[in-house]
């Protein structure tokens, strides 16, 4: 039975309505999961769902992809302010995936349509996702040498892509021709529209349920408290500036580092960050738009701060991000910038959770993750069905040792919420063969709680040929770790021929500039990858570790005894046991020396 | 200080960006001049203050940088 309401919403009143358009977000999200062609968006989750105002600001959102906060802020406000609201007709699908207005980064894309009610735009609804293929110099349009931002794929203004409902068949035409797995491309763009069209069907029917204005209201109020509860938790921290600063290995064309430099002034119930003194654009593609900067300061402030605020656009008032354009932090035309979604964003925004955020709330902090995505792009004819493949490969690794727990083992970077793609799955689509997936023993930086491990990966090409290409970090400066915790360990990219007796890297094989970013190297049948993703940092002093627990790494194989006895003073005996008056005699010992940790 | 309209043809898809703090600049920016007398544009009003909030924490940040140095693992510590 409709529920009649009139006037203001109570608190919980909002909660509920909040946690009602969470849900038609939800059901967008699965009809884009159930639907897709992509392994992306149907096992990696690469996407958002989103219901915004009449004036373009986030209302609700799924809670899938934090990595593109930035993106769900200001794409579709910039794009209905840049197109006009009056060129928005019932039945329009707007698009665009242009990194300079919004986007996150070429690969994904927007869909945003109206939603009419009595003949007026009461509402809209969106979505970002991940195109696995969008053209570009590298199959899976993830190029690590690209030098700007034409070499990264087709790069789309706001344009219709339907006009009242019909197709509009010259844009289709157009990306179709460019992406280099059309199918592909046909079947996810259809699986963002279905997402768009069911929730356009759940939210008229909430308006003509509730009534236009009241619903109106309420989402301005939505905001409101968003806004509200965030300057409460922000007024809580000690006014000052926080100063952090992190580098980058190189930018796939250079081997020159790049610096991040965040001052986050706490100024009574408002947060500003400052990037200014961050080092210029770089050439390569690991540059961020201003959205991704956003994201990630955002994204770093809600994960040590407020676990309960409702995301929408209320977040994006108590803050500034104020970055440089032609910077690394806010990348100007033409400049490249796929990964500054994947390798820039998890960087940044744990430096924010850890490093600078961490001075004042050390218990909310984290050591960092291997924060890479790794992500390994390859494409091809495949052998088995002569059909043209390219898939986007992001990988997990270890996170970083927390307060409370030791980091997680073999996820994918913090920000970005994702999934890996099954070994089945994996196997069944592209032709590869798996050897190897396992945790990368010993590697978890020590600390009172351990950074979590990395993966080992290895397969091998089953094909004639197979262009692969790379853009990871954490190749030469390992994550680090917090408050006396160890470092974590670093991102190898491998090869081995047929008749090699080893591994060795791609960087080593091809002379490459970068160990961790490379593009469109072609392997052969029977040539064997070998991915191996970084571990987390630790958190505190490893002498603090419960030998019980260090005892238990030990059998578990995530720790050999050598390392519990050399890095946390832990002696194990023959049974697998804490050999207790050795480790404390050791520990004593260590302590007094300050020995390796 | 005033709001003045950007004026691009439609065949231009370039992007401009607010000298303050880089966002996207639409259709119209706010002017104002800054200490030494340029003219900034500002993708809001609200930009001019935060212009001057940045310059009153100039040396807050420096000192906070000078602290900090390029180390990657502070110790807990009290506000600057």
């Amino acid at each position: 039975m409709p529920t009649a309401m009139s006037g203001t919403l109570d608190r919980v009143g909002l909660t509920l309505l909040h946690k009602q358009l969470v849900n038609v977000c939800d059901e967008m999200a699965v009809s884009m999961m159930r639907t897709a062609y992509s392994p992306i968006f149907s096992e990696g989750l690469d996407f958002s769902t989103l219901i915004l105002d009449r004036d373009g600001n986030l209302v609700a959102t799924a809670g899938l992809n934090p990595a593109m906060l930035g993106a769900s802020l200001y794409a579709a406000a910039w794009i209905i302010a840049e197109v006009g609201a009056e060129n928005f007709d019932e039945g329009d699908v707007w698009i665009h995936n242009d990194p300079y207005r919004g986007g996150s980064h070429m690969p994904e894309h927007m869909m945003v349509t109206p939603v009419y009610v009595n003949s007026a735009i009461a509402a809209y609804v969106g979505n970002i996702a991940h195109m696995a293929e969008i053209g570009g110099m590298s199959p899976g349009s993830f190029a690590a040498t690209a030098t700007d931002i034409y070499q990264e794929g087709l790069r789309l203004p706001p344009v219709r892509l339907f006009r009242q409902g019909e197709p509009v068949k010259d844009v289709w035409r157009i990306m179709l021709s460019n992406h280099r797995t059309p199918a592909n491309s046909w079947g996810d763009l259809h699986a963002m529209l279905g997402s768009l069209r069911i929730g356009e069907r759940r939210l008229r029917r909430l308006f003509e349920e509730r009534g236009v204005e009241t619903l109106s209201t309420a989402f301005g109020h939505i905001q409101d408290f968003a806004d509200a509860y965030l300057r409460e938790e922000i007024r809580k921290l000690p006014d000052g500036v926080y100063y952090g600063e992190d580098t980058f290995d190189d930018d796939g064309i250079g081997d020159q580092p790049y610096t991040v430099r965040l001052a986050v002034i706490v100024d009574g119930d408002e947060l500003i960050f400052d990037y200014t003194r961050s080092d210029p654009q770089a050439i390569g593609p690991i540059n961020a738009p201003y959205v991704v900067t956003l994201s990630a300061s955002l994204n770093g402030l809600l994960y040590v701060l407020g676990r309960n605020i409702p995301v929408n656009a209320g977040l994006n008032r108590a803050i500034r991000v104020v970055a440089t354009a032609g910077t690394i932090c806010c990348v100007k035309l033409p400049g490249a910038c796929v990964g500054g979604q994947t390798e820039y964003q998890p960087r940044v925004m744990e430096m924010v959770m850890g490093t600078i955020l961490g001075q004042i709330l050390p218990d909310q902090a984290a050591g960092a993750s291997g924060n890479t995505s790794l992500n390994f792009l390859f494409g091809g004819t495949d052998p088995r069905t002569g059909d043209y493949y390219a898939h986007y490969h992001f990988e997990g690794n270890g996170w970083g040792g927390r307060a409370t727990s030791d980091g997680n083992s073999a996820q994918i970077v913090p920000h970005a919420n994702c999934r890996n793609t099954p070994v089945e799955i994996f196997e069944t689509r592209w032709p590869w063969v798996h050897e190897a997936l396992r945790l990368n023993s010993d590697t978890g930086g020590a600390g009172r709680h351990r950074g979590g491990l990395g993966i080992e990966r290895v397969m091998q090409v089953e094909a004639d040929v197979i262009t692969v290409s790379a853009l990871a970090d954490r190749a030469k400066r390992a994550p680090w770790g917090l408050w006396g915790g160890g470092e974590g360990s670093t991102t190898r990219i491998e090869l081995q021929r047929p008749g090699e007796l080893q591994f060795r890297s791609f960087q080593e094989h091809y002379g490459l500039v970068s160990p961790s970013k490379f593009a469109n190297v072609r392997l052969h049948k029977g040539d064997k990858v070998r991915l191996v993703s970084p571990s987390g940092g630790g958190y505190g002093d490893p002498l603090e570790r419960d030998p019980a627990d260090v005892a238990a790494d030990v059998r578990e194989g995530f720790v050999s005894a050598a390392s519990a006895k050399r890095l946390y003073g832990v002696v194990i005996d023959v049974a697998g046991l804490v050999d207790v008056p050795t480790t404390e005699r050791l520990r004593a010992s260590m302590r007094s020396e300050g020995g390796e940790r | 200080m005033a709001w003045l309209e950007l004026h691009k043809p439609w065949h231009d898809t370039d992007v401009d960006h607010c000298d303050v703090c880089g966002n996207l600049i639409i259709h119209r920016y706010w002017s104002f001049k800054s200490v030494d007398g340029t003219i900034l544009r500002a993708c809001r009003e609200d930009d001019e203050r935060l212009y001057h909030r940045l310059r009153h924490f100039e040396p807050m940040t420096e000192a906070a940088r000078q602290a900090t140095g390029t180390a990657t693992t502070p110790r807990p510590r009290e506000a600057t």
